[in-house]
């Protein structure tokens, strides 16, 4: 996926300030905040990181940060049909009480539960790596059509792996054809003169997460 | 005045709010739907313009599905509440004053981030797979995430703004010198920067040198030395005083 959020290199935009305020600034931000981990209903998906992606190019960059937030979580609530249109347009209105059985929205207990749980994404599964921390690799580039953690900006370049972080969920999309399989998680490093040519400083070291498959030997 | 006429590059000057919810286009529409609210509200500043758009549908959203008993109002409490008050930097600069006067807690955290976090019990939601980076005189680390906004919430709480600003996310890895530069931190070219791209589920932590002149300082008042910035690596710790 070459998706407009795939943001590592280009050029053109304007550092902020760093700003110190408080992270949620504004009361419409805390909501959607608050919202995001309180809307657990059934049929209702908001696909997270992979429906912001999906955001049109244009329209994403001109959102702020919660405002991507609040777009998908409207977006879920209208294509689940729990909520319509016109609901959402006169919010104060006549609205049809939704009939889910047996349905308790997620309390605050709920909420605690699952943020405080020390849930490490790292399988307990006994599979091979299939490099070793100091191999020389490359990046294949395999462009999914959909989610893909392997940024643009290291497709084809040359890296070493740096730490193997051993099994993790292979988060891609999958190529037509290819099955899911479990597999080692790795940092690897890169210099900045491989990543940018010339424009690359050769005491830069940039590091990314990557999976075997995203991974070929180099020599 | 200019930015309600403006609007018009989103959708016509007239178009209706649900029109805009059918369509698809809710967010970028925020001039346009401010449009119908008439002439009289017109803003110069954009960014009042557009705030008050959002304000206004998240305030209908969470009315809608409160209503419908879809939501429960006190569990949206709570999650503000966790994120602004039970956790932030103040986490994350205790494991950092703990390194600087604990060798053998520094050797544990550099070594297995994860294992010390699960001990102290602040591993969490977005902060499990920890794994934490020096600086040294020879070493500057920096964090980002340039396909989204990764960031260690259970240590150092959300992110803030400048972090997840697609300048940062842009430049940090092309740039990274220069990122600091600006941000007001002057690096020699034979410091070496390293920088860790987020892009799966491991959060990285930047221990920052321990300033000058702290030597008689308690662990605890070492840690309100410790900024936010400094354990992503945007800043160094200036000595106190």
């Amino acid at each position: 996926m070459q998706g407009i959020h795939d943001l590592g290199g280009m050029d053109g935009f304007t550092l902020p300030e760093r700003d110190q305020g408080p992270v949620l600034a504004q009361e419409w931000e805390r909501q959607v905040w608050g919202l995001l981990f309180s809307l657990r209903v059934p049929g209702v998906t908001t696909g997270g990181r992979r429906a912001i992606e999906a955001i049109p190019p244009a329209l994403y960059l001109a959102m702020p940060y919660y405002a991507r937030w609040l777009y998908i979580q409207e977006q879920a609530v209208l294509a689940s049909g729990l909520v319509t249109v016109e609901e959402l347009a006169n919010p104060d209105g006549a609205l049809t009480m939704p009939a889910i059985a047996d349905f308790e929205p997620a309390r605050p207990e709920d909420f605690l539960a699952f943020v405080l749980q020390d849930a490490s994404a790292e399988l307990d599964e006994n599979i091979p790596a299939l490099f070793s921390v100091g191999d020389p690799v490359v990046v294949r580039n395999r462009e999914p059509a959909g989610h893909t953690r392997v940024p643009r900006y290291v497709r084809g370049r040359r890296g070493i792996i740096a730490m193997d972080h051993g099994v993790h969920p292979f988060q891609d999309a999958l190529p037509a054809g290819e099955e899911r399989r479990l597999q080692h998680l790795y940092t690897v490093r890169f210099t900045g003169p491989e990543l940018w040519g010339g424009q690359g400083h050769p005491s830069d070291r940039i590091h990314v997460d990557l999976w075997d498959d995203h991974l070929v030997a180099a020599d | 005045m200019a930015l309600v006429q403006e609007g018009g590059c989103v959708g016509e000057k007239n178009v209706t709010r649900r029109e805009f919810l059918s369509k698809g286009t809710l967010a970028a529409s925020g001039a346009a739907i401010g449009a119908t609210a008439g002439e009289g509200q017109a803003q110069d500043e954009t960014g009042d313009f557009v705030q008050s758009d959002y304000s206004l549908r998240t305030r209908a959203l969470v009315s809608v599905l409160t209503r419908k008993q879809l939501v429960d109002p006190a569990t949206m409490d709570a999650v503000v509440d966790f994120y602004e008050n039970r956790v932030g930097p103040h986490v994350g600069a205790r494991v950092v004053a703990r390194s600087w006067v604990d060798p053998d807690y520094r050797e544990r955290l550099l070594a297995d981030a994860r294992a010390v976090a699960r001990d102290d019990g602040i591993a969490g939601f977005q902060g499990t797979d920890l794994v934490a980076v020096e600086n040294t005189p020879e070493v500057h680390n920096l964090v980002v995430c340039t396909l989204c906004s990764c960031y260690p919430w259970p240590l150092l709480g959300l992110a803030p703004a400048w972090y997840k600003d697609s300048a940062y996310r842009a430049r940090a890895v092309a740039d990274p010198r220069g990122v600091l530069r600006e941000f007001g931190l002057e690096l020699d070219d034979d410091i070496e920067v390293r920088v860790w791209d987020s892009t799966a589920e491991i959060r990285y932590l930047v221990v920052p040198e321990r300033p000058s002149g702290t030597e008689g300082l308690s662990q605890e008042e070492l840690a309100a030395l410790v900024t936010r910035d400094s354990m992503v690596g945007a800043e160094k710790l200036n000595p106190p005083g």
